[in-house]
């Protein structure tokens, strides 16, 4: 019967080539919006992962608004010594790495290519032991904290000054060396948006040393004890008190057991096991969305081959008929039908999957291309594996005899006699 | 006991609230290996007779018997192997696939018969070697539109046969034909029947046919009218024309089952 499916299909090639089609046109919807959906999804898990390590939590006050969350004002939203020193006594925590926040708004100044820019940004100290890994001074040169105090800010400025600051402007591009060295004066309690009578002595000079993954996207990040005197010089009760810690736990397996004590003590805490599973969850909806918009499509290829397959039984009501004269059973006639759905399915659906992996393919290369090499480009916009390509495929199938179902379960009924006389 | 009975076969078509009657209770015996040719005016029930008996349409009233089985109680699978199996249909039309070339035309019974019977090669090699024996061992590869009307009604006879029926039913085989294409067939199906002893049953306006038959089976208005040897009808029989010429010896012979031997 396989055979005789096959030759019917062969026979009336514009047909057969116009339904597969349809079904490509739908699988080729279908595998783009699931292989981008789990490429946004990858992107966006990379993007996190990158920067952090998976065993490292990061503890923060609750805020009470997200305002407060970002410009911690007279002490609210920060947390003190006592409650580090708890923290650092928990099972399984290994360290903890205090950073502080100068508490008031300040900005920057640089000189660059000839002018005074002034920008601001929040300043942020850590202790050297949380860069180690990424200062390439000595111990004494992060903790003494003398001036020009050594700064690392963010590669992600860097990239984002590159791709939409420097074109809107007309401004050159910026490379690592170029940054690198390059002072710059913190104006403590100055602001841009918000000017204030400090004279220019308080100016603090620094001067950007190198990159790191683990500062600040909106400021710089210099030395815990720069931060502490610049607090003092504003407050002379200053006590010490953290806008984040750093809990480093001891293994993966037990980051979880420590963020559920430290919840209990009223703080958030935000693991990258948790973030990624958030952004997974987040993702899904985005990829069940997109899904969907793939699913639709599908559905209207479907409804092509059920309305196809209704034309063709009353096109082919004679064939039917000789067939059963010369002994196909309903259950044969019926089998022949969704044969030849089952082989439409088959060949749409390796189209359309072929087709998918091309238009990813000529995609990924037109857009990446245009984008330039920072630190956030993804590798790829769409992701797919294997087993993906295999279980669409089997939907095809299934879809593509589902809806030749009702057209073969009439062509199966048709009273043998009347059909044979059919021309 | 005879190969096909019929007891009583009533054939109506109903369209709303008028009804047709094709078969009025007929009664037949067939015994194995007979070759019979059924007769009668266009429209009195002659091919639907056929139809019955090759379990392509089913009948409104008694009973049809082959090989002690009635029909009416078979489903539709058991049906559908029943003309599979046992019965080679041959039409006026000759119904061919036109998609299918001659081997593959003759391949449909089998593809139908069973799993064991699908093999391909298998099938292939039935297929040409009945081909063969209708001559037309070389026109294999072609299709349908590539072939004359009497080759066609012999792939049909072919078709026909891939399955070793016990009964064949030709409905007017060389109704589409000339006559000397049409004496061709007549002689192939006759040789045939020699041969392999097949039942046969013809329905046709043909004298000829209607000579080499065992028996001729008159039908008229859904009724049988007469069971009998060829030279006891007229050619009214046949064509609906008085001729007395014809030899009226008669041989009658009983009809019901229940007088037969």
């Amino acid at each position: 019967m396989r055979s005789l499916a096959l030759k019917n299909l062969t026979s009336r090639p514009a047909r057969t080539i116009l339904t597969a089609s349809g079904i490509a046109i739908g699988i080729t919807a279908l595998t783009l919006m699931l292989s981008l959906s789990e490429g946004l999804k990858t992107a966006a898990i990379q993007g996190f992962t990158s920067n952090s390590a998976l065993t490292q939590l990061t503890v923060q006050e609750k805020p009470q608004n997200t305002v407060m969350s970002i410009f911690p004002v007279n002490g609210h939203n920060l947390i003190d010594q006592a409650v580090l020193n708890d923290i650092s006594r928990l099972d399984h925590v290994k360290t903890v790495y205090p950073e502080m926040i100068y508490s008031s708004v300040s900005s920057l100044e640089v000189s660059w290519l000839s002018q005074g820019l002034q920008t601001d940004a929040m300043v942020f100290g850590v202790p050297y032991d949380f860069i180690a890994d990424e200062y390439k001074g000595s111990r004494e040169s992060w903790d003494d904290a003398v001036t020009p105090y050594p700064a690392l800010i963010s590669k992600k400025i860097m990239d984002i000054y590159n791709f939409t600051v420097a074109p809107a402007s007309g401004l050159p591009t910026l490379s690592e060396n170029d940054l690198h060295s390059v002072d710059v004066k913190i104006l403590p309690g100055q602001s841009t948006f918000f000017p204030s009578s400090a004279t220019p002595a308080d100016a603090i000079p620094a001067q950007i040393i190198g990159f790191s993954g683990k500062t600040s996207l909106v400021g710089i990040t210099i030395p815990l004890n720069a931060v502490r005197q610049m607090n003092l010089a504003r407050d002379p009760k200053y006590t010490d008190r953290y806008i984040h810690l750093y809990v480093q736990v001891d293994n993966a397996a037990n980051v979880e057991g420590v963020r559920s004590r430290i919840r209990d003590m009223g703080l958030d805490a935000i693991s990258p096991v948790a973030e990624i599973q958030t952004i997974s969850e987040n993702m899904t909806i985005v990829e069940i969305g997109l899904g969907m918009v793939g699913l639709i499509i599908l559905i209207v290829a479907g409804l092509m081959i059920a309305s196809t397959f209704l034309s063709a039984v009353g096109e082919r009501k004679h064939e039917i008929g000789l067939f059963r004269a010369l002994g196909a059973s309903k259950s044969d006639i019926r089998k022949i039908f969704l044969y030849e759905a089952a082989i439409l399915g088959l060949g749409g659906g390796l189209a359309g999957i072929i087709i998918a992996i091309i238009t990813a393919l000529t995609t990924n290369k037109l857009i990446l291309d245009a984008i330039p090499e920072i630190s956030f480009k993804p590798d790829s916009l769409f992701s797919y594996n294997p087993w993906m390509f295999i279980l669409i495929l089997c939907f095809s199938i299934i879809l593509s005899v589902f809806f030749a179902f009702i057209p073969a379960g009439m062509a199966a009924r048709l009273n043998p006699l009347d059909a044979l006389t059919q021309e | 006991m005879a190969l096909i009975s019929l007891k009583g076969v009533e054939k109506i078509y109903r369209s709303g609230e008028e009804s047709v009657t094709a078969l009025d209770g007929i009664d037949l015996e067939i015994e194995k290996g007979e070759f019979i040719a059924i007769v009668g005016p266009s429209g009195s029930g002659k091919s639907t007779l056929l139809h019955l008996i090759g379990g392509l349409d089913t009948p409104s009233g008694g009973d049809i018997i082959v090989d002690g089985k009635k029909l009416s109680l078979l489903n539709d699978k058991k049906l559908s192997r029943y003309r599979n199996r046992e019965i080679g249909f041959i039409f006026q039309e000759f119904h061919l696939h036109k998609s299918l070339n001659l081997v593959e035309n003759v391949e449909i019974p089998l593809i139908f018969s069973g799993r064991k019977n699908r093999k391909e090669k298998l099938m292939e090699k039935k297929a040409e070697d009945v081909l063969a024996s209708v001559e037309l061992k070389n026109r294999l590869r072609h299709h349908p539109s590539e072939i004359s009307g009497g080759q066609k009604q012999r792939v049909a006879i072919a078709r026909a046969l891939i399955n070793n029926p016990r009964i064949i039913l030709a409905d007017e085989p060389t109704g589409n034909l000339d006559s000397q294409t049409g004496k061709k067939i007549i002689s192939l199906l006759k040789r045939l029947h020699k041969e392999k002893g097949t039942t046969m049953l013809v329905v046709t306006h043909d004298r000829e046919i209607a000579g080499h038959a065992d028996r001729m089976i008159e039908i008229r208005d859904g009724r049988l009218l007469r069971s009998n040897h060829f030279e006891t009808f007229t050619r009214k029989s046949l064509n609906g024309k008085n001729d007395s010429s014809v030899d009226r010896k008669t041989h009658a012979r009983k009809i019901h089952s229940s007088q037969k031997k």
